[in-house]
């Protein structure tokens, strides 16, 4: 097989997991810092009923911007994201396969688990699972779904997200991301990966670094938290849930302005962890039965605490 | 061979996903005394226990165990025959008492016997517990020891309740050649078992136990971890050979040993322009970040070559090593990037940045604490009388200790802090000592780490961890049951080492030296801190000299006396330990706990000499004694002498007791009869509380 572009890769990870059922869907219209953040993932990993999909997430990290000049960090790349719930038996497995799809062979690798446990706490989410190492390099994240929003998930999902970039890094040989061959045609032609996005990254990090305005900032998270609360109110937890994620986005570049002290900053996560709480139980009422199940959010388990069985 | 004898083996296997590195040894560790234990409550024999892991499985085999349990016999006592039968006579009626005992062991009347004990009559019954099939036994055994295993954390999968580290995937449980039944998370045991994940995926069937380490083997797993740490250690050492030394970092080995299942020992190469960064960086980023061995040349430097232990089939290996040399190259090439550029910056630079980072929410700033920390060395320096040079490097040390915490290089490797600040100190012209001392001013990190090697480096070290200790104190978050997150006994412990080391200061000055420098940040209450601050050091001092086997009435009784001097302390409990149970100092002990008890304050320590009698004389004469010898002994530390000079106190001290009525009647002679025992408990106090060596006799 010859060595897949960076959309080929896309392509062939887009077909694999549609043909495992997964409801292949677009990325999110909204900022997100990662593809955990689309409602298809949080809010969907909760309640009873089975789910399966598989997305692009353009993902957002305002403080990993480097100018375009360092060859891994991005302050704006992509994820390729799996939701599968209840896990399966075998999904280690269907992971290993996917990675054939894309020409690598495990068996032909040093391919290793490395325990990872995730938590965000901007979420209220836990999980438990590993970095996927390849030859030594990270190229997935794969976590068993315990507790999203306060809630316990019940059937437990599966998540597996991939970094793109680094896995297209590592398929294609290259050393920095800005050399990637994004796409090449019959005759030859060549866009590369700094083609596409080398302007952005320049652009955007002197944005976020320098420009983004934080008055205007620090007004549009007020302003989006009470629409986000005002919302739920209203008994619209979806639109509201947007809401929240532009909070999130808008505490994201303020962090990157180095606008908000330690105190602060703390201050801030736990606002939007209300919200996104808020909107989990809300969910859950939308989906349930009502009076099916208590909806109250388990106590607060605090995330940097070890959850000791 | 009859049933009775026959043995058969048990293998069982849980098969998992894989599992995290460090709760799978504690997994083991566990496992080694829980699974002799069910055997032994369940009553059943067995011979060798050998327990096994890999990161996919955790297996035990149970070798020898008979096909039932032991059959117990158990005889109980009932009613004297007196009491059992109408007028004792086994021949005539029962009592309800017989009847009731042989009720309650489930027995006919027909099985009691009956025996005397002592000459008296008594009745008994013997019960027998058959034995159990070891078959039914073991299933219990196995659930015990799938549900006994306790993880710091566990997860749920799928549309299962059943908790584990990770999920479980199979269950093999054979004895002898037959499965035990057993069903768990929705599985069901069975004799399949599974080779390496990619290089042998097909499930096998195992027939025996015994076969268990071949099939394995021969499906690209070694199920030993101990032969996998084996393998690890030689192959690392023959690859190295040819360019030095591998530096077998431990945790690295133990976490390559639960991270692969079949390991191969390769080497790969990076550029050898990073060396010029310090070894330190490379070395953390092939350890913590890639699980790499680094090597050192015989010269004692670094190498540019590394040690990869790979899960992978060594059929690949040479593009297996290209993809790791890829990873490590990335990352050097970002650490070589940091120290570059830190390099250009001057130390006093990110000295100024320190205002912005928060050391405590209420306590400002990390500059803050750095001008508080040169405040505080220059006391220090004072103290341990250090020339003036040395006390220009003290202070400089002090002000660029914690600028490397705002460097590319620490923020990317926190661990490095200090570190980072020696080499660029060196490289902006600070002298060795300044380099030196903020190098290793942060240890000890952990129990039984260096100290730093010089005056300075233990005056920086002191003067950083009471800061801190004190600033957390004042705005009251000292250490509570397991709640430490300033990690202020850890501090402490070091600087209580440090003083015992190097005693250029004692603690109450030190205390009060640090609270001083908080005087103008914010409100507190001086006297109750600096209390709480003391008995914190006390208390940690205690955990020191207990920990160092020191006796609990010993530590006390030095510790109510010279809780101040760590260094000090630590050479009286020395000499009070082997002295205590010479008989004289035993009875000195009892007597002066007496005098301690009856001791009054009021009554002062002045004597009147015209009031004594002959045994108020000796004791006064022989406290006279001993305190002009006192100083001389303190000063060269001969607290064996001192002590004997108290174990002579025990004649008079006894002649006393027994010979005068301290609680005269007459007013004059029972003050000044207190006196006399209050300049005893006085003398004796000011080396240790040897009452406290009574209190437990």
């Amino acid at each position: 097989m010859a060595t897949l572009t960076f959309q080929e890769m896309i392509l062939a990870l887009q077909t694999y997991w549609a043909e495992q059922g997964c409801v292949v869907l677009q990325p999110y219209d909204t900022e997100v810092g990662a593809g955990t953040f689309h409602p298809a993932t949080t809010l969907r990993v909760l309640g009873p009923d089975t789910w399966k999909t598989a997305y692009v997430q353009p993902s957002r990290r305002p403080t990993d911007g480097r100018y375009g000049d360092n060859p891994n960090r991005l302050q704006h790349y992509y994820q390729f994201q799996v939701i599968l719930k209840p896990s399966p038996d075998n999904v280690l497995d269907l992971y290993f396969d996917s990675l054939r799809v894309m020409g690598i062979e495990p068996k032909e690798h040093d391919i290793r688990l490395v325990e990872d446990d995730w938590e965000s706490p901007t979420l209220g989410a836990w999980g438990l699972g590993w970095e996927v190492w390849l030859d030594g390099m990270e190229v997935t994240q794969f976590t068993y779904f315990q507790q999203v929003g306060g809630f316990e998930c019940r059937p437990v999902p599966a998540e597996i997200t991939y970094g793109l970039e680094r896995l297209a890094m590592y398929i294609q040989g290259v050393d920095n991301v800005y050399d990637l061959i994004w796409a090449r045609d019959e005759a030859g032609q060549i866009f590369t990966y700094g083609d596409v996005f080398l302007k952005n990254e320049q652009q955007y990090s002197a944005y976020n670094f320098e420009v983004a305005d934080i008055d205007m900032l620090l007004e549009l998270f007020s302003v989006y938290e009470k629409e986000a609360l005002r919302t739920l109110e209203a008994g619209l937890v979806l639109p509201a849930y947007d809401y929240v994620l532009k909070c999130s986005h808008a505490f994201n570049l303020l962090d990157a302005r180095g606008a908000l002290s330690t105190t602060e900053r703390q201050g801030y996560i736990l606002r939007v962890r209300d919200l996104a709480k808020r909107c989990c139980a809300d969910y859950l009422d939308l989906i349930l039965e009502p009076g099916a199940t208590d909806t109250s959010p388990d106590e607060d388990t605090p995330v940097d605490e070890e959850v000791v069985r | 061979m009859k049933i009775k004898d026959e043995k058969k083996d048990l293998l069982f296997e849980i098969g998992t996903e894989e599992l995290p590195s460090k709760p799978l040894n504690s997994a083991l560790t566990q496992l080694a005394v829980l699974v002799p234990e069910l055997f032994e409550n369940a009553r059943l024999d067995h011979g060798t226990i050998s327990i096994y892991a890999t990161p996919r499985r955790i297996a035990l085999i149970v070798e020898d165990i008979p096909l039932v349990t032991e059959e117990i016999t158990t005889e109980y006592k009932g009613p004297a025959l007196s009491a059992s039968y109408e007028d004792g006579d086994p021949t005539k009626e029962p009592t309800k008492a017989l009847i009731g005992f042989s009720k309650s062991k489930g027995v006919g009347l027909d099985a009691i016997e009956i025996r005397p004990i002592d000459g008296v009559e008594y009745t008994f019954v013997a019960t027998t517990e058959k034995g159990r099939r070891a078959q039914e036994v073991i299933g219990d055994i196995l659930r015990q020891i799938l549900t006994g295993i306790e993880w710091p954390k566990t997860q749920r999968w799928g549309t299962r309740d059943e908790r584990f580290s990770r999920p479980i995937r199979w269950l093999v449980a054979l004895f002898g050649g037959e499965v035990i039944p057993l069903e768990f998370a929705g599985l069901t045991s069975g004799r399949s078992t599974r080779g390496h994940r990619f290089l042998a995926p097909q499930a096998v069937d195992l027939s025996m136990p015994k076969e268990y380490h071949h099939v394995l083997k021969g499906n690209k797993v070694i199920a030993d971890p101990n032969k996998r740490r084996n393998v690890i250690i030689r192959e690392s050492q023959d690859i190295s050979s040819e360019f030095g030394t591998a530096l077998l970092d431990s945790d690295v080995l133990d976490e390559v040993v639960n991270l692969t299942e079949y390991p191969t020992g390769a080497v790969g190469t990076f550029d050898e322009d990073f060396l010029r960064c310090p070894r330190e960086i490379l070395e953390y980023a092939m350890a913590k970040h890639q699980r790499y061995f680094a090597i050192e040349r015989s010269d004692g430097s670094l190498d540019n070559h590394f040690i990869v232990i790979s899960n992978g089939d060594p059929a690949y290996q040479e593009s297996i090593v290209k993809g790791h040399e890829r990873v490590i190259r990335a990352r050097l090439a970002d650490a070589v990037f940091f120290y570059d550029e830190d390099l250009k910056v001057p130390l006093d630079t990110w000295r100024e940045k320190l205002d912005r980072v928060v050391f405590q929410e209420k306590l400002g700033s990390i500059g803050d604490k750095s001008r508080r920390m040169s405040a505080l060395i220059d006391f220090l320096a004072k103290c341990a009388q250090v020339s003036v040079d040395e006390q220009a490097d003290a202070t400089r040390a002090a002000q660029l200790s914690k600028a490397d915490l705002t460097s590319s290089a620490v923020i990317e490797f926190p661990n490095l802090q200090g570190v980072m600040g020696s080499y660029y100190a060196l490289a902006q012209d600070e002298s060795a000592a300044v380099a030196t001392a903020i190098r290793e001013h942060y240890r000890p990190r952990y129990s039984g780490d260096d100290l730093p090697s010089t005056l300075i480096g233990k005056l920086l070290s002191v003067a950083d961890k009471m800061d801190t200790i004190a600033g957390i104190f004042v705005v009251g978050r000292a250490p509570t049951g397991t709640s430490d997150p300033f990690a202020l006994r850890r501090s402490a412990i070091g600087i209580l080492h440090i003083l015992r080391e190097d005693p250029f200061i004692d603690i109450d000055t030190l205390i009060k030296a640090s609270l001083d420098q908080y005087l103008d940040v914010i409100d507190f209450d001086y006297d109750a801190t600096y209390q709480a601050i003391g008995r914190f050091f006390t208390s940690r001092l205690e955990v020191i000299l207990r920990d160092e086997g020191f006796d609990g009435d010993v530590v006390s009784a030095v510790l109510a006396s010279c809780a101040n001097n760590p260094a000090d302390a630590t050479l009286r409990c020395l000499a009070l330990e082997q002295f205590k149970e010479h008989p004289d100092m035993i009875d000195l002990a009892t007597a002066f706990a007496r005098a301690k008890n009856l001791s009054d304050h009021a009554a002062g320590t002045h004597v009147d000499l015209s009031l004594f009698g002959e045994p108020e004389k000796m004791l006064h004469d022989a406290l006279d004694r001993i305190e002009a010898d006192e100083p001389a002994l303190k000063d060269d530390e001969r607290y064996r002498e001192l002590l004997e000079g108290y174990a002579s106190l025990r004649q008079p001290v006894d002649t006393f007791f027994d010979e005068v009525m301290v609680m005269d009647r007459d007013e004059d002679l029972k003050r000044n009869r207190l006196a006399l025992l209050n300049r005893l408990v006085n003398v004796v106090e000011r080396f240790a509380d040897l009452g406290q060596l009574a209190i437990k006799k």
